[in-house]
């Protein structure tokens, strides 16, 4: 006990009281509405059967869901746009909506997102999002002999009852995970948040020095500005722009926008496909694949379990989901042996898991404030914007969002199996849109932004200079998503770190002899044992961006 | 890559050296995190030049991994980057000074002149430039309200001409 004056000790007191106070009685008096913590599964249903009435109702808000659906489809497919650049990029758009209205439709966009990649994989043998990839394995061949309407009508398909599965599943186990959440103190909330630190190692690419030091520069960024514990500045080089700290939202807009922007500029733009469009799913099309699909109840079963257990873990996503689901199948499927000459098992396999990522990752954020997935981080960043953050109690504080988002999750899936069928062709015609053109477009919807964010010209320049970053990350092949989540997580960990700290007196024993913060601890580790191990056994790249 | 790792760790670490004592009881205070996070950035920039050092990496790996990067940087055009960069970045600080309307117009056609095919048809960079920066100060300004950068001296008194034309008050 070097070094622990009175002072010291009396000061340490001080602050164990206060952040007792703060987040001891004030966390139930922040996250716990009346009556929220007593919700029943009775009335979760009740609120949800609400939600999706009134999006049924409501045409404005029916309308951003079919519009956000068509956006994420086209960003999906469109060369240089991912669908989480695309839902970073109509951030600046719902600014000026309310909260439903904006978490509506960037939950549409992230939706049909997921899915636009397919399309062009099925029809050019060109995947427009990296999750897309194993779909053009079976989809480009059976598309050749089956016929591009029926690999299409099948493919949205698989899209449709992966994100409705993916979506009962949030429904099923959101508030049931919230309401564990409400009993859970800093020590937990530090274990729960060093665990999807460690996802991001055990995800992260073969090299683990890139990961650790993506990880780490993340989490110093998220370390700028003044301490939210002790009220010092940190960090900031005497800079009264940086006292504030930096926004994720700046970074995201950099690296994940203006950084591609740059690295395909500079690569050279390929040709344009001179033959989009043309394509037609006619209705004996899709009467054929919803006959067949019933055919797969394997497949489907395999897939969105796959989907929604990988899309709860921080780091993986939808790429993620995609690859293991088809290794799934390939491993336990009953025609494996055919997998890869264009069966319809390898089309719906990676499809459906990949949706049903989309309500899992959402599980973490709106239970815990973790965002499941890079898109999800954008999410969050919509919440917060709002002046609302995402915890256990958001269900009962938020009921119009929360419930909005559920329900557009399981209406959009429906969309998405309309327009994924219907409008195929019309997509595929995008297509023939020069790439020149489309990232123009980005560089200006990131500046925006970037501007409207706050006004700043500040956030314009980190921005920039994050894009710049963004780019060399690139090259060096340094994974993006790991220095999101270091930037996202860092700052929470710190948080809960702190304050457990103070609260218990700098007890470190506190870790281990609470059974869940040590148990999450326990995990945590194995995560960064395993991540190690297969950095030595020189696994392949692995988390989503 | 290595070493602007050590560096940016380093730097941290000299900054957080004063913010607080690590590890005594009670003194935990504002510098230990930055400190921890240095030290696994230095660590983590230390391993990739140990890696660099004894090309473990590139045997591993082969080209794919600790090779790769350097041949992207050799195969990337530098005229093309400094051209996309440049025109992200004028575009970024033009907004300030001419306005959004007339940046936009610019950035947009100097970024899809990258595009070889693009660049052969002047009159659809021109369109593509004007009807794009039109449409989004009409979106922006018109539709959600936001107030954007007019521009400073004749820029603002030209994006007040067109913005009247275009029905857009209040801006």
């Amino acid at each position: 006990m070097g070094g622990v004056n009175r002072e010291g000790l009396s000061r340490a007191r001080y602050l164990g009281v206060l952040a007792r106070e703060v987040f001891g009685r004030g966390q139930r008096a922040i996250f716990l509405k009346p009556g929220s913590e007593q919700m029943s599964m009775w009335d979760n249903l009740g609120e949800l059967v609400r939600a999706i009435a009134h999006l049924g109702l409501d045409p404005g808000r029916g309308a951003l869901v079919v519009i956000g659906v068509m956006v994420g489809m086209a960003a999906g497919l469109l060369p240089g746009i991912t669908f989480v650049m695309m839902v970073l990029l109509l951030l600046p758009f719902t600014y000026k909506l309310d909260l439903t209205s904006a978490v509506i439709l960037l939950t549409a966009v992230y939706l049909g997102g997921i899915y636009g990649g397919t399309i062009t994989a099925i029809l050019f043998k060109i995947p427009g999002d990296p999750d897309s990839v194993p779909s053009l394995w079976d989809g480009y061949p059976l598309a050749r002999r089956e016929g591009a309407g029926y690999a299409l009508a099948l493919a949205a398909l698989a899209g449709g009852v992966g994100t409705f599965c993916g979506g009962l599943m949030l429904a099923a186990v959101g508030p049931a995970v919230a309401r564990v959440a409400l009993r859970l103190s800093s020590p937990e909330f530090f274990g729960v948040v060093m665990l999807g630190l460690a996802s991001v190692v055990a995800l992260g690419g073969r090299s683990l020095w890139r990961t650790f030091a993506a990880l780490s520069v993340g989490v110093l960024l998220g370390a700028v500005g003044v301490d939210e514990i002790y009220g010092v500045p940190r960090l900031t080089w005497g800079s009264t722009v940086l006292r504030d700290g930096i926004d994720f939202v700046v970074i995201m807009t950099g690296i994940y926008a203006l950084g591609e922007v740059i690295e395909r500029a500079a690569r050279g733009f390929p040709k344009a496909v001179e033959h989009g469009g043309g394509v037609r799913v006619r209705t004996g099309d899709a009467v054929r694949a919803l006959r067949e699909c019933v055919r797969f109840g394997g497949t489907w079963l395999r897939a969105v379990l796959v989907g929604t257990g990988i899309g709860m873990v921080p780091a993986a996503g939808a790429t993620v989901a995609a690859f293991v689901s088809y290794g799934v199948e390939r491993l336990a499927g009953r025609r494996r042996h055919l997998l890869g000459s264009g069966v319809p098992e390898g089309l719906i396999a990676p499809n459906a898991a990949a949706s049903a990522t989309l309500g899992a990752a959402l599980v973490p954020l709106l239970t815990l404030g973790i965002p499941g997935s890079a898109a999800a981080a954008v999410i969050l960043a919509a919440f917060m914007l709002k002046g609302v953050q995402p915890g256990p109690g958001i269900f009962g504080q938020q009921p119009d969002a929360v419930y909005g988002i559920l329900a557009t999750v399981l209406i959009g899936a429906f969309v998405l199996v309309i327009c994924g069928t219907a409008g195929a062709g019309l997509f595929a015609g995008l297509m023939r849109v020069p790439e020149g053109m489309i990232l123009a477009a980005v560089m200006v919807n990131a500046f925006l932004g970037l501007y409207l964010l706050r006004y700043s010209w500040s956030d314009v320049v980190i921005g920039l200079l994050a894009g710049v970053v963004g780019y060399f990350m690139r090259v060096y092949r340094a994974p993006l998503g790991a220095l999101m989540l270091g930037l996202i997580l860092g700052p929470l960990a710190e948080k809960y770190f702190l304050t457990t700290m103070l609260s218990y007196g700098n007890d470190w024993s506190v870790f281990v002899r609470r059974p869940a913060a040590a148990a999450l601890l326990g995990l945590a580790v194995l995560g960064f044992i395993g991540g190690l191990i297969r950095s030595r056994g020189g696994a392949e790249e692995g988390g989503e961006g | 890559m290595p070493l602007v790792v050590i560096a940016a760790g380093g730097i941290v670490l000299w900054e957080a050296r004063g913010l607080g004592r690590l590890g005594r009881p009670g003194e935990l205070g504002p510098g230990f995190w930055p400190t921890v996070w240095g030290v696994v950035c230095v660590a983590a920039g230390v391993v990739g030049v140990a890696e660099g050092v004894c090309g473990r990496a590139g045997r591993r790996a082969g080209p794919s991994e600790g090779v790769r990067g350097e041949e992207e940087v050799e195969r990337v055009a530098w005229w093309r980057w400094m051209w996309a960069t440049g025109v992200v970045a004028a575009y970024f600080f033009a907004v300030e000074r001419i306005g959004f309307l007339w940046a936009t117009v610019g950035g947009l056609m100097a970024f899809a002149a990258l595009e070889e095919g693009l660049r052969r048809r002047w009159w659809v960079l021109g369109l593509f430039g004007l009807l794009g920066g039109l449409g989004m100060a009409w979106v922006f300004v018109r539709i959600l309200g936001s107030p954007l950068p007019v521009g400073r001296g004749l820029w603002g008194e030209l994006t007040g001409k067109v913005y009247r034309v275009l029905g857009i008050w209040g801006f």
